[in-house]
């Protein structure tokens, strides 16, 4: 289910948050979710979800699990999962994801390549089981069912 | 048997009035102890290595977080427990302990438990638990906001002034860097096995915008000075470097909380 901006004041308590007013330069890996109001250059890599909210400039590319755009990025987007650019949103670069959805007034500028997603195969039941028999014993055909 | 040290000048010369009712407490406890004062503490160091015996069972400090930290800084790579009966202004760690009062410092000695904490390190010192970093204008603001009853009254008080922050610079593990106005920032040591890190959370204007960030060490500086705090103390000032440290210090505390009341008089 798509995140609601709501959603993007308290974010499940990200692990790390770039406030309002604050610059950062460099590379930012961690294994949690991020949250940026602020202002980030350089890259930025994590195996959880990652936000720009509504105030936040982002020059950098971004890996994460799930991407959600309120904010400005300048930069490639590659999300295992989804990107969201919402109506305040604005991409400049390429985005790469197995889902993609930009809400009326989010701005694309840039190409959009789909993971290619593995087809869930249906789970069956077997319809026989082989039972081992061993060397000296013999079967009896089963008379009871018709 | 424990090493007592005891500073003697913590809390306006505390100890000389407690003395003897202290003495008292620990010895109808049956806590077996020798006591070492320590006037100056620049004699630590040669104190703890002649006192210290395979005997002792951890050392002690009789003081406030002053003695405390420096004790901690001779203590962290001896592998002895440590005590705290606090008798100074402020004992920030003996109060997170749950040690608000030497008469429950007492019972902790004669019936311990140990709880081991992470120690970090500010510059060259070891530090445990929590350090805040606040521009000096807000630290004077808080004198300043004192305004007279009279004034109150009369309703002739002004608003308390926004008092102007600092211009910080922090880096982070040497891959991050930050620039903002600092209004308050905190490092606090993760207490999670095998993980050194240190979180920073970093506060511009209103304690809503929070950065919080993570990293092994840490470097600060900013266009004016500021007080690096451990509890109410200074512990250092800016320009700091803070790193996490995967070692631990065994600290003596309360097997379950403990309150005390008061005798009835008869």
């Amino acid at each position: 289910m798509a995140k609601t901006r709501a959603d993007f004041a308290d974010f499940n308590n990200p692990d790390t948050i770039i406030g309002r007013g604050v610059v950062v330069e460099g590379t930012l890996q961690t294994a949690g979710d991020i949250q940026i109001n602020g202002e980030f250059k350089g890259k930025l890599v994590t195996e959880k979800d990652v936000v720009v909210g509504e105030h936040a400039i982002v020059d950098a590319d971004i890996n994460g699990q799930n991407v959600y755009v309120a904010g400005e990025v300048r930069g490639d987007i590659n999300a295992f999962e989804k990107i969201e650019i919402l109506e305040t949103g604005k991409v400049d670069g390429n985005v790469a994801a197995s889902a993609l959805s930009i809400e009326s007034g989010g701005i694309l500028k840039g190409t959009s390549t789909m993971h290619e997603v593995e087809a869930e195969r249906p789970e069956t039941e077997p319809t026989y089981e082989v039972q081992e028999v061993k060397a000296d014993e013999t079967v009896e055909p089963d008379t009871t069912s018709s | 048997m424990y090493l007592l040290l005891v500073n003697p000048e913590a809390g306006n010369k505390r100890f000389g009035k407690i003395k003897t009712r202290l003495l008292k407490t620990l010895e109808r406890l049956a806590v077996k102890f020798s006591l070492v004062e320590l006037p100056n503490l620049v004699d630590l160091h040669e104190v703890v290595s002649a006192h210290l015996k395979p005997s002792t069972t951890g050392i002690v400090v009789v003081g406030g977080n002053a003695t405390v930290n420096t004790v901690i800084n001779e203590v962290a790579d001896q592998g002895v427990p440590l005590g705290i009966i606090p008798v100074g202004k402020t004992n920030y760690l003996a109060h997170s302990l749950g040690i608000k009062n030497w008469q429950i410092a007492c019972r902790v000695l004669a019936d311990p438990d140990t709880q081991a904490r992470r120690l970090g390190k500010i510059g060259k010192h070891y530090f445990v638990g929590q350090l805040e970093i606040l521009s000096h204008q807000n630290l004077l603001g808080k004198y300043l906001r004192k305004e007279s009853f009279v004034k109150k009254f009369l309703g002739t008080s002004t608003a308390p002034r926004r008092t102007p922050s600092v211009n910080a610079e922090i880096k982070i593990d040497d891959e991050l860097q930050i620039r903002g106005v600092l209004h308050k920032l905190s490092v606090k040591l993760n207490d999670e096995r095998g993980n050194k890190k240190l979180r920073l959370e970093l506060m511009t204007d209103s304690s809503k915008n929070v950065t919080k960030l993570w990293g092994d060490e840490i470097e600060i500086e900013g266009d004016k000075k500021m007080p690096v705090l451990m509890g109410n103390e200074t512990v250092a000032h800016t320009p700091v470097e803070i790193k996490g440290s995967s070692k631990y210090i065994d600290l003596l505390t309360l097997k379950k909380p403990v309150k005390l009341t008061k005798k009835p008089k008869k």
